[in-house]
């Protein structure tokens, strides 16, 4: 059992401690252990490169094993440090090579090295490799430094010391005012100023006042928040402690995803250990203030990430939206005073206290301060999670940090905000991602999803692929989005079938107006997004759906025709073969042919013919 | 006490007070399917929602759930919510194409066809839970819930098989809004078929009129803790033996 921290001294002490030995040329190495890295099988390798070190009597390389670093579609991902050599995809076989070489001779396996998809080019440290270079990882980069299971990792790093500075040195409305200076906003999806919800319920009456962390994170291929309380869970713990003593509050909730067994696992670990510390509970580091977290789980619903439903489940009742017409900072959890905040808004709060917010207040644009990380999926060369100042351009996110369109396609649009987000098309890419910018542009910053589109994707099938994703996570409380939803979906679905009519355009802009305007809560509210920012870009693309019954994008599987070019067709039978409804006919070697009445428009006989000659219009 | 201006009539308000109390108060006529005074309001239909100016600002908000905090302008009639009242109206039609209330309410508001796929299920159920509510909050025995989301939510009982906790008392028939809960009695049983569920009626002794359930009789006997003239008398005779007293 770790000794009880009793004042700010101790906490001082036990980090010199800790950090006393640390030679910063010393050699370490950094693995990532986090969910991503884990289906590519890192455990394997981790427990391979223990072995292989013992092994070799190697025992002063420690071995650091890390939350996500972020790079997930190259992992297993392993920094060797301290030069920063960056391998990736790394497997079990490769452990006697990197000791051999790397950890004892200093040498750089070429075969590891990540190779710039643009420029061919080999980059062997991490810190010059495009992906990191061009973010600023101030969250992030604490998750390669620590181990997520470890409060001494963190307290070495200068973890607790902001929640002891605010404990021992300021006031709650002197909190509360450093957290306004800084102007950090909700990095949940509205992005509400943080202070004033805090300030709100600290001047609210009603005992006793709740603080929540909301982990729901229901967003498809969202994992931001994920990753910061699998990688770096005091982070999320320091800052709530903070804001609860900024508010007044003695009770904190973290309300996590079922889904996130991980995360799950090592907040709980890091509660535990918090506690053990004196860093939770009573008295926290000997002051007069306490403070303890529980743990609630979701359901997974997408729609219990919404404030209200998300309080209602805690109250051990449906996950339901309702009104909100007093707000949660006055009436909120059990009806008491409530602040809500998400993951990553939690986790910049240590981050401002340690800085001072005149340093925080200059990273940023004037209205969105600080950094934001974002899930960067789609049709580019780098996927990953990246974090970035607010500010910084689309183009830059896109071609900088993620390396460009894959096999040198087209760009077309950039799809920000999670489901009920909007597109931006290729004229947007020089703004500036902060929270006013997006919304005036039709999409928004939600949580941080980022879904980069080639000329292949067809944009009334992106709309309707959300809105169908919306239709079934609506909780179907309220008239306009559990009936508009499904009527907008039968529209697009119409117009992609190839029977769309000139007023489906007028049908879907009201359809629109009844979501936006009557929803009860924010997934109705703004589910219109998909729809209005898609036609308010990509508005010819609906009309050529409708009008000449074609898919530009050739997507859309009854707007389109696979058909076999004679003069290039050798007949090699290898469509025949696998085609899965009998559709193709021909002799070996004779001219092949596709009878439209049977053709399912799979694309395999596009896919397979060696000779290009099946086409696609 | 704060000052409401609704539709133009000025007048005071106490802190708390919903616009729907006000409207009432002051003749102002605003739509509503889901609400019902003898439970909380849910604002799930959106029927009663109206335009409003607080502090400067104008949003949109249900008249049957938004407490007056501050001086307001309410406007029932703008062109917004004239709009989307039509909306609302013309999905409801869509899905419930045969409900003598959702077609007495288009066609007060202006709307003909909808533009829509008309459902053809021969339901009248426009989810908006006030039976789930009533059966809860009023009698208090929750036989029936609200069952999955989106557009499949529905009431059921639990499991969608003939509930064991239902009283058969009809409480959900009277506050059902569209008239979507058939309750049928005959040749001395009653019947309800959403619920699945078949109950004895009881005769009242003086005249011999069925007039409640052998279930709710004993469910009623239970929370008054003791026999009662009134489970045994239907209300007409109960009235009588009062007044004959
Ligand atoms: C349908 C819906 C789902 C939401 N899901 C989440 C979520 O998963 N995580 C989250 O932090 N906020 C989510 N929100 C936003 C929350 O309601 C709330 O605004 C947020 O947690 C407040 O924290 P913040 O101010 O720090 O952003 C969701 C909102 C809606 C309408
Ligand atoms: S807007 Fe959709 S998710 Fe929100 S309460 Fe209404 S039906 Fe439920």
């Amino acid at each position: 059992m770790a000794k009880r921290l009793l004042s700010w001294n101790d906490l001082k002490t036990l980090q010199k401690e800790l950090t006393k030995n640390i030679n910063p040329k010393s050699r370490w190495i950094a693995i990532c252990e986090g969910t991503g890295c884990r289906v590519y099988g890192c455990l394997d390798v981790s427990k391979a490169l223990e072995q292989e070190l013992q092994k070799q009597g190697l025992n002063n390389v420690k071995i650091m094993h890390t939350g996500c670093h972020g790079f997930c579609e190259r992992g297993t991902l392993m920094v060797i440090h301290p030069e920063g050599i960056f391998y990736s995809r790394v497997k079990p076989e490769d452990v006697v090579e990197i000791v051999e070489k790397t950890i004892k001779n200093n040498q750089v396996i070429e075969r590891l090295v990540y190779v710039d998809p643009q420029t061919s080019k080999k980059i062997p440290y991490e810190k010059d490799i495009p992906f990191y270079k061009f973010q600023k990882r101030m969250l992030l980069g604490q998750n390669q430094k620590i181990s997520p299971t470890s409060i001494n990792d963190y307290i070495a790093i200068g973890g607790y010391q902001a929640l002891a500075k605010v404990l021992f040195e300021m006031t709650p409305e002197q909190v509360i005012s450093e957290v306004k200076t800084a102007g950090l906003r909700g990095r949940g999806g509205g992005g509400f100023a943080a202070a004033r919800k805090w300030e709100s319920s600290r001047k609210a009456s009603g005992e006793p006042k709740y603080i929540i962390c909301n982990a729901d994170e229901g967003d498809p291929g969202a994992y931001m928040d994920r990753s910061v309380v699998e990688g770096n869970p005091h982070s999320v713990i320091e800052g709530m402690i903070i804001g609860a003593y900024a508010v007044g509050s003695s009770d904190g909730y973290i309300y996590i995803r079922h889904e996130y067994p991980l995360a799950l696992h090592h907040i709980t670990e890091a509660i535990k250990q918090a506690h053990e510390y004196g860093l939770l509970g009573e008295n926290i580091l000997g002051s007069k203030f306490t403070f303890d977290i529980k743990i609630s789980r979701g359901g997974g619903a997408f729609v219990a990430g919404e404030s209200s439903a998300l309080m209602q489940s805690i109250e051990g009742r449906v996950a339901e939206p309702r009104a909100k017409y007093v707000h949660m900072a006055e009436h909120g959890l059990y009806n008491k005073p409530t602040v809500l905040n998400n993951v990553e808004t939690w986790a910049n709060v240590p981050l401002i206290i340690n800085m001072g917010s005149a340093a925080y207040g200059k990273i940023g644009t004037e209205n969105s301060k600080g950094t934001k990380i974002f899930s960067l999926v789609g049709k580019i060369n780098n996927t990953g999670l990246v974090e970035v100042p607010m500010g910084v351009t689309l183009k830059q996110i896109i071609y900088d940090i993620g390396g460009g369109i894959k096999q040198g396609k087209k760009f077309k649009a950039v799809q920000t905000g999670g489901p009920s987000g909007g597109v931006l098309p290729a004229d947007k890419l020089d703004l500036a991602v902060d929270f006013d910018r997006l919304t005036e542009a039709g999409s928004m910053m939600g949580s941080g999803g980022m879904i980069v589109m080639d000329e292949d994707n067809c944009m009334v099938d992106v709309a309707k692929y959300f809105i169908g994703f919306l239709q079934e996570e609506s909780c179907g409380k309220c008239v306009p989005c559990r009936e508009g939803l499904k009527r907008m979906f039968e529209i697009l679905n119409k117009i992609t079938d190839g029977k769309g009519e000139e007023s489906d355009m007028q049908t879907l802009d009201d359809l629109s107006q009844l979501l936006n305007d009557g929803s009860l809560c924010g997934l109705g509210n703004t589910a219109q997004n998909p729809v209005l920012s898609t036609i308010k870009y990509f508005r010819d693309e609906y009309e050529v759906h409708i009008r000449d019954k074609k898919c530009p994008a050739k997507v859309c599987k009854a707007l389109i025709r696979y058909q076999i070019n004679k003069d290039k067709c050798t007949g090699c039978y290898l469509c025949f073969k696998n085609c899965p409804s009998n559709a193709i006919t021909g002799q070996i070697k004779q001219k092949h042919e596709i009878h439209q009445d049977k053709c399912i428009k799979c694309g395999i006989c596009y896919d397979v013919c060696k000779f290009d000659a099946v086409t696609k219009e | 006490m704060y000052k409401v201006k609704i539709d133009g009539i000025e007048t005071e308000v106490n802190p708390g007070t919903t616009i729907l109390s006000v409207a009432n108060q002051e003749f102002v006529e605003i739509p509503t399917l889901c609400y019902n005074e003898n439970v909380e309001p849910r604002g799930a239909c959106r029927m009663c929602t109206v335009e409003v100016e607080v502090w400067g600002r104008k949003r949109l908000v249900t008249a049957c759930n938004y407490p007056i905090q501050a001086d307001i302008v309410i406007d029932t009639q703008s062109e917004r919510v004239k709009k989307l009242r039509r909306l609302i109206l013309e999905v409801l039609l869509a899905r419930t194409p045969d409900s003598p209330r959702i077609k007495e309410l288009a066609e007060k508001y202006g709307v003909k066809q909808p533009r829509f796929n008309l459902e053809k299920t021969h339901d009248n159920c426009i989810v908006c839970g006030l039976c789930v509510q009533a059966c809860k909050d009023i009698v208090g025995v929750s036989a029936i819930g609200l069952s999955e989301r989106g557009i499949f939510r529905k009431p059921i009982t639990p499991y969608e098989e003939s509930s064991h906790t239902c009283i058969g008392c009809g409480s959900c028939v009277y506050i059902c809004p569209t008239d979507a809960i058939s309750m049928v009695d005959k040749d001395g049983k009653r019947y309800f078929e959403r619920w699945k569920t078949e109950f004895k009626l009881v005769g009242c002794e003086s005249c011999g009129t069925h007039f409640a359930t052998d279930v709710q009789i004993e469910y009623f006997k239970k929370v008054m803790g003791k026999d009662d003239p009134s489970l045994h008398f239907c209300p007409n005779c109960l009235v009588l033996k009062e007044t004959k007293k």
